[in-house]
């Protein structure tokens, strides 16, 4: 009986509609000019929740580091992780915006919209969302880099990664908001949401300051041994790696910059591939009779993450599921790789990020919907990988080398021996249990 | 014929071997032995039921209570034991002998005791192979260390010795130097890991010390 009496209140209402269609044109013009603001409104509503989701993971990204090092290094971690945000997003409001995303007439770099306080709405919502995007960059490298970094250096080099380093390759890939073009972009480079402007910009970095630091005290034996410094709370691990797969939702269908129909893809996309990352990274331990760690299975999903982040909007999920199954791989492969050059990364940020958003953005030449295996994308493709490794590497390998110097980057040997915790923040994790460095200046 | 002194004197030495046997399963060789002899000096002549007042002395709030009842049981059941082969031979010369070097190493400042027991104990339980390769390492470290002839000299010595006695003044910076270098030289040789929990192990140990009330071995990292 009430749904029937529902049924005819909807047939009225259905009637009315039409009627004032047809009689009263001004009305269809108010009720299109409404749709079009409540789409733009709606529009910004989906950039700033996408923008939370991905500030959301810098939560993942600390709990993961903190969790893969060692107590005594864990809120040295988590302080880094914390403040490289803070100093990342006023550098990226005062300069790095301006030269990812201003006018942009040679296509090398913008010349407008620094320091931004009078934009569009639009505009005000991109800049939040790009920055959480920059602090993502950023972050990347402070897994990489610790338990042997001095806090002050890091810092440092997280300024100028977001003013500068960041925001150059940006321009290149994305630097089309206002006018102009970046010249990569020109010539149809495609990375949707920045497997490499964003991660593997990040993975390079990381790379250069681990060789800039070397590796932590008794990491590598004079004979070749490699000797695992086991993180320690591997719940943290995981906590980290589901908080940073519900982020990248963010992160991916964020980038649409509008609230579309292909959302939806996004987000299965990015899920498929995590998931195709982790059970390949599962199946290379099992096949190399290796431990299934915990550690490598989180990264085997983000290295998933990272690597469909440019072809989620281009790629068919089948396809992401193959980017995703061969980013596991690359994650087992790339940290062995590093390790052979005896170099030392925390968490397997420049395997996860680096090498996997190289992957990423090659795959979209290879798998992009309509496009298969196009010849000329992947060529476009792997010019945009080489000149974000030739942009980004001796750029921030010059950063640190020139902050060792300055301020010092490497922590002394004696500080490692007493962890970060104490010697750069006075500050311990777990004082109940790390009763060894715990002088009290008595006695 | 036994005399009543001789008697007197087997009996003492069996309950001594019944003391080492009880205490030999919760104390490192140091506090083993600092027991003993404490058990030697005031309650080896005492009254059984005084053994109470022994435990609650070597342990001084220092073991959960669970681990000071077991301490008193074993202790017991140890001194009412009908076989006497059941229990350790008397341990009265080793007793001695850790006595002089104990004195020997009484000379030397509370600061300079606590470093030796935390160094002896973070190396104690490494390999003889592994033991030599880390005090190359830290004889090497040591080199470059600004440091005095003498000292230098008897460092050397304590290296080759394996666990003299130093003599020599050492400032705390200097000691905290010297810890730090046997760490990093401990830390090439066996990684990180098990350096850290070889120092957390030699800073209790050293914190049992008498001398850790003067000095705390913290004080050295």
């Amino acid at each position: 009986m009430l749904s029937k009496q529902r049924r005819s209140s909807v047939s009225m209402v259905r009637v009315f509609s039409v009627l004032s269609i047809l009689f009263c044109p001004s009305y269809i013009f108010a009720a299109s000019k409404d749709i079009h603001s409540l789409a733009a409104t709606m529009d910004i509503l989906w950039i700033v929740i996408a923008a939370i989701l991905v500030f959301f993971m810098q939560t993942g990204f600390a709990l993961l580091e903190s969790g893969l090092s060692r107590a005594k290094n864990a809120i040295n971690v988590i302080m880094k992780n914390y403040v490289d945000i803070c100093v990342g997003s006023l550098a990226f409001w005062f300069i790095g915006f301006g030269i990812m995303f201003g006018d942009n007439p040679s296509g090398w770099f913008g010349v407008t919209h620094f320091m931004v306080n009078d934009v569009s709405a639009k505009t005000f919502a991109l800049l939040f969302f790009q920055t959480m995007f920059a602090a993502t960059a950023v972050t990347i490298a402070s897994g990489a880099m610790a338990e042997r970094t001095h806090y002050n250096g890091y810092l440092v080099g997280a300024i100028f990664t977001t003013a500068l380093i960041y925001p150059i390759f940006g321009s290149w890939a994305w630097g089309s908001l206002f006018t102009g073009k970046g010249w990569l972009a020109q010539m149809g480079f495609i990375d949707f949401a920045g497997s490499t402007v964003v991660h593997s910009i990040g993975g390079w970095v990381a790379l250069a300051g681990i060789i800039v630091l070397g590796p932590r005290i008794g990491r590598f034996s004079s004979d070749g041994e490699i000797r695992s410094i086991p993180g320690h709370n591997l719940t943290y691990v995981a906590m980290g790696g589901f908080i940073l797969w519900l982020g990248w939702f963010g992160f991916n269908a964020g980038s649409t910059a509008q609230a579309n129909d292909s959302i939806g893809q996004i987000a299965l996309n990015t899920h498929m591939s995590a998931v195709a990352g982790a059970v390949s990274t599962l199946l290379g331990l099992i096949i190399t009779r290796r431990a299934l760690s915990v550690s490598t299975i989180v990264n085997g999903s983000i290295g998933g993450l990272v690597a469909i982040t440019a072809g989620c909007a281009s790629m068919s999920p089948f396809f992401a599921i193959v980017t995703g199954f061969v980013a596991g791989f690359v994650v087992v492969l790339g940290q062995q790789i590093l390790e052979a050059f005896r170099l030392d990364d925390v968490v397997g940020a420049v395997p996860t990020h680096g090498f996997c958003g190289a992957w990423g953005t090659l795959a979209v030449g290879m798998f992009k919907t309509g496009d298969l295996f196009s010849v000329t994308q992947i060529t476009i493709q792997v010019v945009g990988i080489i000149a974000a490794f030739l942009w980004a590497f001796p750029a921030a390998l010059i950063m640190y080398m020139i902050i060792h110097r300055a301020i010092g980057l490497r922590a002394s040997t004696v500080h490692e021996q007493r962890g970060l915790d104490f010697s750069e923040h006075s500050e311990m994790g777990y004082p109940e249990f790390q009763t060894q460095i715990l002088h009290k200046g008595r006695h | 014929m036994e005399t009543i002194s001789e008697a007197k004197d087997l009996a003492i030495s069996k309950r001594r071997r019944a003391v080492y046997t009880a205490l030999a399963p919760f104390f490192d060789h140091d506090n083993l032995f600092r027991a003993l002899w404490i058990w030697e000096e005031k309650y080896a002549h005492a009254q059984p039921m005084k053994l109470r007042q022994f435990v609650a002395e070597i342990t001084a709030d220092r073991y959960p209570v669970s681990t000071v009842s077991r301490l008193h049981v074993q202790l017991v059941a140890a001194n009412f034991i009908k076989n006497i082969n059941k229990l350790e031979p008397d341990p009265y010369e080793e007793m001695v002998s850790y006595r002089e070097a104990t004195q020997r190493t009484r000379l030397a400042p509370p600061e300079t005791v606590v470093f030796e027991v935390l160094c002896n104990h973070m190396t104690g339980d490494l390999e003889a192979e592994t033991i030599s390769t880390v005090f190359k390492l830290f004889a090497n470290h040591l080199r470059v260390m600004p440091l005095g002839l003498a000292q230098k000299l008897e460092l050397e010595q304590w290296i080759g010795s394996c666990r003299a006695v130093l003599h020599a003044d050492y400032s705390r910076a200097e000691l905290q130097d010297m810890l730090h270098a046997l760490y990093v030289a401990i830390c090439s040789v066996v990684g990180p890991v098990d350096t850290d929990r070889l120092l957390e192990k030699g800073v209790q140990a050293a914190g049992l010390l008498p001398e850790a009330q003067q000095f705390s071995p913290q004080m050295l990292l």
